[in-house]
């Protein structure tokens, strides 16, 4: 029995010597792998007062883009806007003008407008100014376009009419509210 | 009622689609106007509004129903028909279309009744029916009123005479 056991002596300091190179390689190896952050959802740069004019296909402004202050995020290109503002510049109608508390902007177009958004069309000849009130707004400003699903409010001198989703297309000028529809119209006298 | 004008109009639908540029409002899915005591409901509502805030609205349904109540008396006259037409400004009412009226038990039909709340006068006419080009008729159904029949009081008591000649 020991015979056997006698055998096997010499394999143990090459165990040994394995077991203490597995050992040093843990203790290298995390040093390496940096602190890596595209994976966490952190900011690379941020602006504060931040203005920004979008160019239509002719190089004309289409559309401004404000905010108090923009964060960009890498890992997925989005921006974060504080207090942003979005101004319509579509010509020959009247200036659409779109305010918010904080607003979240994908793929440099798309943005979710969160917190006492207010949409104002300012007064024309054929209609007077025309406020929307909503908490939430999915905008499309480079198509013109915005929408949303949740309760909205529609004022102007002479009516004030309440419902719940509503779309906005600045292109064709057509609202459309989706449900549940109250209208108040003040008889003008 | 007169006051109707100058109380405000409630509308409720379903749906509105607003054409910002020309001011139309196309109110669907069980519409409802509501002005005073004035009351129209259909299926879809056009209002088309002028800048000064003056608004023209068709009522269209199957059919789109009328109702008002008629000026210091009790009463409502309804109306109906597969069109009215109503104006805030003039305070006028058209129907158009199998139209009828009712103002407590007198009714009348036409294919066309126009009704100024302002004087409470209606005027109804039929449309060239396309086929026999003749006027179409139009029917009116006026009730007599019943206050002028006497009360009836209880059946009189007739007891054979005994004697003849004498009362």
């Amino acid at each position: 029995m020991i015979e056997k056991l006698r055998n096997w002596l010499p394999l143990l300091p090459l165990l040994l010597v394995l077991a203490g190179t597995y050992w040093l390689d843990q203790q290298v190896g995390p040093l390496l792998a940096q602190a890596d952050s595209s994976k966490r959802h952190d900011p690379d740069f941020i602006v504060n007062n931040f203005r920004a004019t979008a160019l239509d296909e002719q190089g004309k402004p289409h559309h401004r883009i404000n905010a108090h202050e923009m964060r960009h995020y890498p890992d997925d290109d989005s921006l974060h806007l504080e207090q942003p503002e979005i101004i319509a510049l579509t010509p020959n109608r009247p200036t659409l003008h779109t305010t918010a508390q904080t607003g979240t902007t994908f793929h440099r177009d798309e943005t979710i407008l969160r917190g006492d958004v207010r949409i104002v069309r300012a007064a024309s000849t054929a209609a007077s100014e025309r406020v929307f009130t909503t908490t939430y707004l999915r905008a499309l400003p480079s198509e013109d376009y915005a929408e949303t699903d949740r309760p909205v409010t529609m004022r102007d001198a002479h009516n004030l009419v309440s419902a719940i989703g509503m779309t906005l297309d600045n292109k064709t000028q057509t609202i459309k509210l989706l449900s549940h529809v109250r209208s108040e119209h003040v008889a003008a006298n | 009622e007169r006051a109707d004008r100058n109380q405000p109009m409630y509308l409720d639908a379903n749906t509105v689609n607003i054409d910002d540029a020309k001011q139309i409002s196309i109110f669907e899915g069980n519409v409802r106007l509501i002005q005073g005591t004035l009351m129209i409901t259909g299926d879809k509502i056009v209002v088309t509004e002028t800048a000064a805030g003056d608004k023209h609205g068709t009522v269209t349904g199957k059919p789109a129903q009328f109702r008002q109540k008629r000026e210091g008396v009790d009463e409502i006259i309804e109306g109906n028909g597969q069109r009215i037409e109503y104006d805030t400004q003039n305070e006028f009412l058209e129907l158009f279309g199998e139209a009828s009226m009712k103002r407590s038990n007198d009714e009348v039909h036409g294919d066309h009744i126009t009704y100024d709340s302002k004087t409470e006068i209606f005027h109804v006419d039929s449309s060239r029916t396309p086929n026999s080009g003749q006027r179409g008729r139009v029917r009116a159904v006026i009730q007599p009123r019943n206050e002028s029949i006497p009360a009836p009081t209880d059946p009189v008591s007739i007891r054979p005479s005994t004697s003849l000649g004498k009362p």
